[in-house]
């Protein structure tokens, strides 16, 4: 095991290169320039060439490039060009609220979306499982602003059940930190359970058939013992498979919701360092989240060993 | 061509599924009436599309492209100088209905678009990373370098060097897509070249091109135009995000992404600007994802779960 | 059964009508009574004496609405002088929570000068002046300044008992060194120091004569000087002022305590970059504008919401007690809440570069015959409702000082048979190809003014006859373009109002680069203004700039836009005194 994970450890490695590679290579393309904006409206090309120096941009890109990636080597992701800030500081201070909402929304999903897929599968064509399937459907098709959007005025605005908007600190007040990301969480969740609903219903459906579950059945165990012992168990790995999926979804909706919410994450961090062509920012923290990508889906493969014995990677 | 190779074909064709794309479909339409709805709302939807220009020529609907700020955001149903606003007018002052309407060429043009170029860059580089092993590795290391990075920022940051405009998003999207789509193809690829007919084939000489022609491109076009229905939703969606997120179609162009996202600001106040792209969004979403369920189902069965 | 499937269509109808039809009757009754409710408060607002800091805000990022600009009153009250307004049952304590319009960058307001870098600058640092209701400049760090016989001395006092936040008094150095570090980057400090002994800054040039008096020697008289210090520098100690190059940020690891620089009202405590700022009342500061200024509340926590749904949301549920720059949309809606007060401030002026360092806009014609059609109220009207934006001819602003009519018959004429026959003249003069030449528009999605303003120009612009080109990029790839001027003909910006509102100041007539004017007339006139002495001497002279901008075409002005402040009825003061949100004097009764 711990050979198998070193190994795909080692194998992200050149994943993680290529991220670094186009993402510099794309913002460095990139048009803006980021001692224009700071100069301001009065600035004259003395200014701004002054400003430029200062900001560390004369220097040649292959330089730039050297800086990043022997930074990056030893964990120093460089400063904002604009704030100074030290980009491993701005991340840390983000990741909370990213990774938060992420994983709540996750869960809510996994809460929504496993009971009513296998229940839809047991009671399949009845009224619950077609209410299931379309909901499902309507997540899928949604756009996560709209709904978002919609949330707010519901709850928040003509009954004021939860915030608006914002963020409070785990470490501030816990129980604020939960009630403030209940809202955004629930946009994020439904979206991303429409995939995982019905992928549980489809393969509870192909289980149910399985002579395994009628034997078991037949020797008179309980529908709710047969349900989870012996079908859920054999179907949950295309669902573990699913869920890796919904999380880069999540990682892309994060970035929307955020923004609807005023979330503080990393994806505005991201799409505000964009707009100013901060690119310390903008490289550092897209290789990060590449990086969480890959270890989820590191973790994700773990996971099946524990789901499914037959599964094992030291042979 | 000579016969003899051409009664080899028909013997191994015998192993391949036999019934034809075309009759598949129509029999899955016949028989499963959520995809015959998806069919129709996405027909209808290209057909007002298609005819909004004659709408506007007819003067049933509004210009897009006029401008009248001093009549901006009017509430739903106001005549003003003699013109009716059925749904109010939007932030510079333009008929709503028209603009939405308007708005569905671009929504439908770009998520066509994307669908088809990434299937078919997505295709061709999956099968060229699952049928030559020695380019597989570099091949698909780039695409999980680019899968890796969370589509709707990669999307950004190339609009942000590229510039609004519409092949650009089309072009942002598809850099985005493609990878996804050559995973597909290639799992695909990997199974069919172990298969006994391309075994067989390769027996009786068949080069390479031949056997990629005849043999494994065919057998790729189930999942892909499966898959592609369900980018053709999703590129729809993206665009309509970027567009909210400022960094899609140019803001004089109305797409429903744009509407929404010049709309969005007054949400609370004037909530029928974004109501109606958001509709149409979700319903086109939603009819194409139907239409495409419909389609797995009856092409190929085994891809449930894996798209 | 089979008609099952109908339902998610149905769900959408009725989610969407759920949360429509509530809204749909809000936005009918908006229309309908709208003057009313929103009439009496405005005016309560700007009842009270305004006072602005002054510093230009330019359209640098961060700040979503470039014309956003100090805080100023559309209609300042006439004669009333600056007094503390007598509050009763002032309750004193709590956390204010101010929600600001976008994420702060950087908090040195010499380094940028972004709008939003400067509001929580108001917050941490005290000034040497602060412009009153009347635009005229009130001492605010000093108590005295005079000026020699022969005009090329000023001797200044400073007020006693100012402290910076760790307790230790400001005197007359650090002012040095911090004039000294904004003169190195603003070009207000340029110019004064231009006019001094050494034509730069110096000890010589601004000398210290003790802990609190400093002289300024200059070569030659700088009248200008009486008007004020112009862009008063933010006051910060002189170490760090001079340890830090202008060019470069003031290191912010310092800022969490109270070792942080400054000296003004509140302390900034904590900052998490893109979330909040944390301020605490700086107890040992004393105000002067007006007297007996205090914060009275126990801190600010400033709030980033950039998103104009969730700030309205946060206020009408009491999340956010007060809030700079509501969005345009939202105006009639608050201004029906009664749970709400609002200041509509802060005059901008949108703005239409055009580029004198090539053809078309080389010709004068060719300028004119865009200046001739230009449709004022309908460029405008992209700014919001009627209250956030007026037509006006005057350049330097009307309702200030700088207000003037000179040659205003050339605004707004909406002409378009004049601007094709100044078409037609400038063909005949240039060869300029119809057919084929292109003017090239440049514009950005980043500020929505921007954006809608050039929607509305490029239809009116190809009315006249021309054929044209529009590049609409983010802000940050414009600003890069306009950097090239081969590249551009027209750029669509918008400035900042009543800091820049006399000739001197005004960016888009000082010839620098990127294109713009060199209009020697204008130079001239410029240098005249700041000899002029007297007031009646200056407006002449300011008069005669208006003409020439009129007659020259050096840019196009359509008018003037404003924002608005919105704050929680709980909330009370934040403007009865100095509008340049210090939120000082300001209490919360809830």
């Amino acid at each position: 095991m711990q050979r198998y994970i070193l190994k795909r450890l080692l194998a992200a490695l050149p994943t993680m290169a290529i991220v670094g590679v186009v993402v510099f290579s794309i913002i460095h393309l990139a048009p803006g320039d980021p001692a224009a904006i700071m100069a301001g409206e009065d600035a004259d090309y003395e200014q701004v060439e002054a400003m430029r120096e200062a900001m560390g941009l004369l220097d040649p890109i292959p330089v730039q490039f050297w800086n990043f990636v022997s930074g990056v080597a030893v964990g120093d992701f460089g400063e904002s060009i604009f704030s100074g800030h030290k980009v491993s500081k701005l991340m840390l201070d983000r990741v909370e609220p990213t990774l938060s909402l992420a994983l709540i929304s996750l869960t809510i999903s996994i809460l929504i979306s496993i009971p009513a897929g296998v229940l839809a599968a047991w009671k399949m064509n009845s009224i619950f499982d077609r209410i299931v399937m379309i909901l499902a459907l309507t997540g899928y098709a949604v756009p996560y602003f709209a709904l978002g959007y919609v949330m707010i005025i519901l709850f928040a605005v003509k009954l004021p059940l939860f915030p608006a908007g914002g963020y409070v600190y785990m470490s501030e007040d816990f129980g604020q930190y939960i009630y403030h990301l209940l809202l955004p969480s629930f946009v994020l969740g439904f979206a991303g359970s429409a995939l995982i609903t019905r992928m549980t219903r489809a393969t509870m459906l192909e289980v149910l058939k399985e002579d395994y579950v009628r034997t078991a059945r037949a020797k008179g165990l309980g529908e709710t013992v047969v349900l989870l012992r012996h079908a859920f168990k054999n179907a949950a790995n295309p669902v573990i498979t699913v869920i890796g999926f919904s999380i880069a979804g999540f990682i892309s909706g994060v970035v929307i919701t955020e923004t609807v919410f005023a979330i503080p994450g990393m994806g505005r961090l991201i799409v505000e360092a964009i707009s100013q062509r901060d690119f310390q920012i903008i490289q550092s923290t897209i290789l990060i989240v590449a990086m969480i990508y890959v270890m989820v889906n590191l973790i994700i493969d773990i996971c099946y060993v524990f789901v499914d014995p037959r599964i094992r990677y030291d042979s | 061509m000579s016969t003899k190779s051409e009664s080899q074909d028909i013997q191994f064709q015998g192993l391949r599924p036999k019934i034809p794309t075309y009759i598949a479909m129509a029999n899955a339409l016949w028989r499963n009436p959520n995809m015959l709805i998806g069919l129709i709302i996405i027909l209808l939807v290209a057909i007002v599309a298609l005819l909004a220009p004659l709408l506007i020529a007819l003067d049933i609907l509004e210009d897009p492209f006029i401008y009248d700020p001093l009549n901006r955001l009017l509430p739903p149903g106001r005549s003003e100088e003699g013109k009716f606003y059925l749904f109010g007018t939007g932030p510079l002052g333009r008929d709503i209905f028209s603009i939405v309407i308007y708005g569905s060429r671009v929504s439908l043009f770009v998520g066509l678009s994307v669908a088809i170029i990434s299937a078919i860059t997505g295709s061709f580089i999956g099968i060229v990373a699952g049928y030559f092993s020695r380019v597989d590795d570099i091949i698909m290391r780039f695409m999980d370098g680019i899968m890796a990075i969370p589509g709707i920022l990669l999307a950004i940051v190339l609009m942000a060097i590229l510039g609004p405009r519409i092949e650009n998003v089309i072009f942002a999207l598809t850099v985005v897509d493609s990878p996804r789509t050559s995973r597909i193809v290639r799992s695909v690829v990997l199974t069919i070249k172990e298969s006994q007919y391309v075994d067989a084939a390769r027996a009786f000489g068949a080069t390479n091109s031949r056997i990629l022609m005849r043999h494994i491109a065919p057998n790729t076009f189930a999942p892909v135009i499966v898959q592609a229905t369900f980018l053709f939703a999703s590129a729809i969606l993206a665009e309509a995000s970027l567009s909210f997120l400022g960094a899609g179609v140019p803001p004089d162009i109305p797409t429903w992404g744009n509407i929404i996202g010049e709309g969005r600001i007054y949400f609370i106040s004037n909530s029928n600007i974004v109501i109606l792209p958001s509709i149409g969004l979700f319903l086109l979403a939603l009819a194409i994802n139907m239409f495409g369920d419909g389609l797995r189902d009856s092409l190929d069965p085994k891809l449930r779960g894996k798209i | 059964m089979k008609y099952f499937k109908l339902l998610p269509l149905a769900l959408v109808f009725a989610f969407v009508f759920a949360c429509s039809s509530e809204t749909a009757t809000s936005t009918a009754a908006a229309p309908a009574a709208p003057q009313a409710p929103e009439a009496p408060k405005a005016a309560a607002a700007t009842t009270y004496a305004a006072k602005a800091q002054v510093q230009p805000v330019k359209p640098t990022g961060g700040s979503p609405l470039p014309s956003v600009s100090p805080i100023q009153p559309i209609a300042p009250t006439p004669g009333s002088v600056v007094k503390a307004k007598a509050q009763t049952g002032v309750k004193k304590g709590g956390i204010l929570i101010w929600a600001l319009e976008a994420p702060v960058k950087a908090i040195d307001p010499v380094w940028t000068t972004a709008t939003v870098t400067w509001r929580s600058s108001q917050m941490v640092y005290d000034s040497l002046q602060r412009l009153d209701t009347k635009y005229q400049y009130q001492n605010n760090g000093f108590t005295s300044w005079e000026q020699s016989t022969d005009g090329l001395t000023w001797t200044f006092k400073l007020r006693d008992n100012m402290k910076f936040h760790d307790g230790s008094p400001v005197t007359a150095t650090d002012i040095q060194q911090s004039t000294f570090r904004w003169a190195d980057r603003i070009t207000a400090g340029i110019q004064m120091f231009k006019r001094s002994v050494e034509g730069n800054f110096s000890e010589k040039s601004l000398t210290v004569v003790d802990a609190t008096t400093f002289t300024l020697n200059l070569k030659e008289p700088y009248p200008a000087l009486s008007m004020g210090f112009s862009e008063a520098p933010f006051i910060m100690k002189a170490a760090v002022a001079k340890g830090t190059d202008a060019h470069s940020r003031v290191s912010q690891d310092g800022y969490e305590g109270s070792t942080y620089f400054a000296s003004g009202p509140y302390v900034l405590k904590k900052w998490v970059p893109g979330y909040r700022f944390e301020y605490e009342a700086h107890q040992g500061w004393v105000g002067k504008v007006p007297e007996g200024e205090a914060p009275w509340v126990d801190g600010v926590n400033v709030v980033e919401v950039p998103d104009k749904t969730t700030l309205l949301a946060g206020l009408k549920t009491g999340k956010i007690d007060y809030a700079t720059s509501g969005a345009s949309e939202q105006y009639p809606d608050l201004a029906a809440d009664p749970n709400m007060r609002m200041l509509v401030a802060a005059p901008g002026t949108p703005i239409l570069l055009l580029n004198h360092t090539k053809s078309p806009f080389k010709y004068l014609n060719a300028r004119r015959s865009i200046q001739a059609a230009q449709d004022a109220e309908k460029l405008m009207a992209v700014h919001g409702p009627k209250e956030l934006w007026s037509v006006c001819a005057a350049i330097f602003l009307c309702g200030t000082p700088g207000e003037s009519d000179a040659n205003a018959a050339l605004y707004n004429q909406k002409n378009l048979t004049l601007a094709q026959e100044y078409r037609d003249k400038f063909v005949a003069e240039s060869g300029w190809d119809l057919a084929s030449d292109t003017i090239e528009m440049v514009s950005n999605t980043s500020y929505q003014s921007h954006r809608d303003r050039s929607l509305i120009n490029i239809a009116r612009i190809k009315e006249i006859g021309f054929k044209i080109n529009m590049t609409m990029t983010d802000w940050a790839t414009a600003v890069t373009i306009r950097q090239n001027k081969d590249a551009w003909d027209i750029f669509h910006t918008g400035c900042c109002g009543v800091p820049t509102n006399n000739p001197v100041m005004n960016w888009y007539l000082s010839p620098k680069t990127y294109g713009w004017h060199t209009n020697q007339t204008i130079i001239d006139l410029q240098a005249q203004y700041t000899k002029e002495t007297t007031d009646a001497g200056r407006k002449k002279v300011l008069d005669a700039v208006q003409e020439s901008y009129y007659d020259q075409v050096t840019h196009i002005s359509p008018g003037q836009s404003n924002v608005y402040h919105v704050w929680r009825a709980t909330t009370k003061g934040p403007h009865d005194y100095a509008i340049s949100t210090r939120l000082t004097n300001t209490w919360m009764d809830k």
